[in-house]
This record gives structure tokens, sequence and C-alpha cells, in this order.
């Protein structure tokens, strides 16, 4: 089995777990918006990191691959409340944090200009500057997808696992004679 | 041969000190030493033979021979035992040459009957002492160190010393509490009629100013080695020299190194930077030995106390009616007039088996205590105030809700957050 068999294998299972354990609540439409768009983004990945042979996604696209997923991103954490839909940086940060609505909106603005201007100055150094500016940029990037990261684990993540590791530990000692 | 029967050693001739010399068969004793080798001697059970290592240069051989020549026409007298007590040997002296083929090849000695004897080293640590049988208490602890500053000083009065003085090298009779010092070759001597260096030391037992050098003055060596003894074996095994740092101006790991320095911290007068370790009970030690103790460890003129003044000082002690012991309340022997030793090194002992046990239980119960803090510190539930501040003083800024969800809808949401992060990853790398 190929490995491109595998991770979709891995990704198909992934996301029949998800659809089964998925809340049984409506979601938020900008969050239902922001799902889609990444569902298009991920298939996009999907099929060019793993089944298109090398050099068939488009070479253009290389440069302002960044900027496409800081601008979809934008455009979502903008578009969405703007339609009163609600506002998609939630789901980014996690929903859990206690703010105001109006403290939302402002994060959300926030998020939405943060992407933008990385979009933009992706752009920029991918056009007027050097192939090492633009890759210098891009890695720097990665700082940001990190604090993300850290956001979540430390303050979802670990939560989540502690319930995991009690669940776990009640089942196993409901189970011990 | 009989399962039991030793094989063959040597045969060899003893030549005795009137140099009347007979033959004799060796057998093997299954024990070797860095010099040589020690075989019994069939039909003299009382003695045992020291062969040296045919490994040893002819020169080296030579000054042994010299030296055991001497040693045993020069038998030192030493301290008187009652008539009752039998068999014990104080000193492996030599008493017999022993020759191989003509050939000088090591000395015949008394033998110590290692089943009444242990070695002193044991004596330090109560428990492996009472492994080999030998219950410990302070009365018999100062009988020994008499005995020994006794047998020490009888030499020192023939102007010999030991040098390499360490408790590996004493036994002590379990039942008469005489002490044996073992490898009397090695000893140094100082007569009129004959000179003989003894170059080995033992850095923890070796005073401060013969490191790094030669031993010039090999009695006050041995009165550095017993003090450190006698400390050693009233203050449950502690060296003399063991201590903590509590400054930060640099402290030798290895003890040889704190002799050096002279970091002695058990002393009457405090040490700035050393204290003593926890567990010491030096200072439910009279007076009297402390004053010996502080003399022989810092020199005053460089005058250490004479094995002669140890023995005078702790006579005091050591006898069962000299009046220096007492009982206490619990039934411990204890020096009269002082603090229990046992009652202190029991208390401490306590104290620190309960911490053990505390921090033991701690360790145990931190996984759970952890999970329910980082879970109560996330959903803001401590019902300790110290510790519901704590947190709300550490996750003020940002607030989080309790998650109300089921884990398994927030386990799916995550995962999907995490699918998520991989595509913004693939986008942007």
């Amino acid at each position: 089995m190929s490995l491109a068999l595998v991770v979709t294998a891995l990704l198909a299972a992934a996301l029949g777990l998800v659809w089964y354990w998925r809340p049984r609540r409506a979601l938020e439409p900008g969050i239902r918006f922001l799902l889609a768009a990444y569902a298009v983004l991920g298939a996009w990945a999907l099929w060019f990191g793993l089944y298109a042979a090398p050099g068939h996604e488009p070479a253009a696209l290389l440069l302002v691959k960044p900027t496409v997923m800081y601008w979809v991103l934008a455009c979502t954490l903008l578009v969405a409340p703007a339609l009163g839909w609600g506002y998609p940086v939630k789901a980014v940060f996690g929903a859990y944090f206690v703010f105001s609505s109006t403290e939302w909106r402002w994060i959300n603005r926030g998020f939405a200009l943060f992407c933008a201007v990385l979009g933009t100055i992706n752009l920029v150094l991918a056009t007027a500057y050097s192939r090492d500016d633009w890759e210098g940029f891009k890695f720097s990037c990665m700082v940001n997808v990190l604090a993300v990261l850290m956001l979540r684990i430390v303050f979802v993540w670990i939560d989540t696992l502690v319930r995991c590791a009690i669940a776990l530990y009640s089942r196993m000692k409901s189970l011990l004679p | 041969m009989g399962a039991t029967e030793k094989p063959d050693g040597p045969r060899v001739r003893l030549v005795w000190p009137d140099g009347q010399s007979d033959a004799a068969q060796l057998r093997v004793l299954g024990k070797s030493g860095g010099a040589g080798e020690v075989f019994n001697i069939e039909d003299r059970p009382e003695l045992v033979a020291k062969i040296y290592h045919e490994a040893l240069g002819p020169a080296q051989l030579a000054k042994y021979e010299r030296k055991l020549h001497w040693m045993v026409g020069n038998r030192p007298a030493l301290p008187a035992i009652p008539s009752q007590y039998r068999g014990i040997v104080q000193l492996a002296w030599p008493v017999a040459i022993v020759m191989r083929e003509g050939r000088f090849a090591g000395f015949a000695m008394e033998k110590i009957d290692f089943a009444r004897t242990l070695e002193l080293d044991y004596l330090l640590n109560r428990r492996q002492a009472a492994g080999e049988g030998f219950t410990v208490d302070f009365g018999k602890l100062v009988t020994v160190c008499y005995n020994l500053a006794t047998l020490i000083d009888c030499l020192h009065g023939r102007r010999i010393a030991v040098v390499d003085l360490k408790p590996i090298n004493l036994k002590v009779y379990k039942s008469e509490l005489y002490v044996s010092i073992l490898d009397c070759d090695g000893f140094h001597i100082d007569a009129a009629d004959f000179v003989a260096e003894a170059p080995q030391v033992t850095p923890e037992y070796l005073a401060p100013e013969f490191h790094g050098g030669a031993v010039r003055l090999p009695q006050s060596q041995d009165s550095f080695a017993l003090a450190t003894i006698v400390f050693r074996l009233l203050n449950y095994g502690i060296h003399p020299y063991a201590g903590l740092a509590t400054g930060r101006q640099p402290y030798p790991t290895e003890l040889a190194g704190r002799i050096r320095q002279g970091l002695y911290p058990y002393g009457r007068q405090v040490m700035q930077h050393v204290l003593p370790t926890p567990a010491s009970v030096h200072d439910c030690l009279p007076d009297a030995l402390r004053t010996l103790f502080d003399r022989s460890f810092v020199p005053i003129n460089g005058s250490r106390v004479s094995a002669g003044e140890w023995a005078a000082t702790l006579e005091r002690y050591a006898g069962r009616h000299s009046g220096g012991m007492a009982h206490c309340p619990a039934g411990h022997l204890k020096f009269a007039g002082m603090d229990c030793a046992s009652c202190r090194r029991e208390g401490i002992l306590q104290v620190h088996a309960e911490r053990h046990r505390k921090f033991a239980a701690r360790v145990r119960a931190t996984p759970v205590r952890a999970l329910k803090y980082v879970r109560r510190t996330l959903r803001g539930t401590h019902t300790s105030p110290f510790q519901a501040a704590l947190a709300q003083a550490q996750l003020n800024p940002i607030q989080i809700a309790p998650v109300t969800l089921p884990l398994r809808n927030v386990l799916a949401i995550e995962i999907l957050w995490a699918l998520g992060l991989f595509v913004t990853y693939w986008w942007l790398r």
C-alpha cells in the first residue's frame, strides 16, 4: 500500500471519528464557512502533496501559497461577521476562552488584519525580493503557527488530556475486581 | 584429597629468632593482598605465613628481609591482657622468617582468629555490626577506642608507627573488645639500631600536612588517624571531615581535599562555610573528648594529641565501673552528664524517616495531584483559597470557561483543529 493511501486512510478514519463524535448542535455559520475553506485547501494539499506527480502543482503558485493561505483566512474572518455568521477566530484559538462579544470581534478583526498583512508581505517578498528573503520570511511565519499551537496546547489540550487520563483511569478502575 | 582439604602450598623453612629452624608445609588459605599471599602452616594452627609475591623486585624483597629480621628479634611489649582472655593477638607481629629454597620468602605471624573478630570497619555501621553478631553500644565503642589507643601508645613507646592506620587494617575481638592490627610489615620503625620507612598511606586518614609529601612525623600521622577512627566510632561512622558546605566557597568533593584544607566542621569553634552533617551526634560527646578532637584536627603549634593522651582520657569512660558512662531513661549507654547520643540519633533518624515517608507519599501522589491542580486551574475550581488566588493570578489575563461538552465531542473538535493545523502548515511551508 502506498504512503498516499495510508495517509488518506488515516485521514478518512480521523474524519470518520470526528463525524461520529461531533457535537450534536448547530455550528456557527462562520465556523462552517471556515471549515469549508479548509476543506478546499486540505483537498488541494492532499492531492498535490500525495497524489499528483512532482511538478504538477502550478509553479506560479509555489511562491504565493502562503499568501493564498493568509488571504483565505483573512477573507473568511472578515466576511463571516459581516454576514452575521459569527466570529471564525473562535475556532482558531478555541471557543473556551471567556471573552465578550466585543472582545471576540476585535480579536477576529485583529487576526484578520494580521493574516492580510502577512499575506501581502509574502506577495511583496515573493515578487520583489530574493528567494532567500522570501524563504526567510516564510519560515519565520512558522513561529506564528507554533504560537497558536502552544496556545491551544496550554489552554485546551492539557485539560483534554487530563480528562482523557481521568476517564481511562476510571474505566480501568471499574474493570478491575 | 578430601573435599575440605586445602591444596598444598610451598614447602618452606621457618627461621626462629634464636636461629633455630624448622621445615614446614604451607597450605593455601585463599587470602592474597597487594604484597603477598597468606598461608596456613601445617601442624602449627596458631601461626600463618605471609609469602611475598615473586613480582616484587629483589630490592623490595631485600628491604622487607632487613625489616623483618629486625622485627622478629624486637617484638614490642603490648598492653597486658587479663589471663582469662586466651588467644588474643593484638599485633600480627612477625615471629619467624620464612625461607624457601634457601632464600627469603616472607614471614610467619600469629594467627588472628577471624571467627572471634570482626573488622573495625563494621563498627562504623551498627546494622552491619549486628549482622556480624555484634551489638554496638557506646560503652563497647569507647572500650575499643581505649584499647586501640593503648596499643598505638605501646608501639609509639618503641618508636614504631603504623602510619597506614585505618579501620580495614584493624580487627576487633567481638567478646573481649581488644583490637588487632594487621599488616605489621608495613610499619614505620625508627629504632636506635634500625630505620624502616612506611610508604603506604590512605588519603582519608592522612594528616593534612602530609598530603602531597612524605610522612615526616609518623607518630603524629598515627595520632591523626587514631583521632579520625575514634571520631568515626563515636559518631556513627561520620568522618570528621564530612560536612555540608553553606557558602559559595568551593568545597572539595573528596575527603582528602577537605582534610588538606582543614575543613573540620565539628569543632567547638563553629566553622563559617561548612556545617556538620545533620545526623552527627558530636555534641553529645563530653568536653574532654571534644577538646582532644579539636586538638587533633586543628593542632595548636603543630602539636597533635598523642595516643597516650587519648588512652588516658578514654580510660575515664572505658571501664564498666569508671563512672564515665551512665544509662539514659531509654536504657542506652551514654556519656555521663551528656545528652544520650543514641536517643539523639534515633530522633534524627525518625525525623528523617518521617520526612522520607512524606516525600515518598508526595512523590507517589504527585501525578494525581498535578492532574487535579491543572484541571482545577483550567476550570477555576480550586477549593484552597491560596491555590485559587494563585491560579487566578497566573491565568488572570486569559480565562477559560469550564468545558461542558462531553469528552468525545471535545476530542472530535481537537482532531479537526489538528487537521486544520496540518493544512495550514502545508500551505505555509
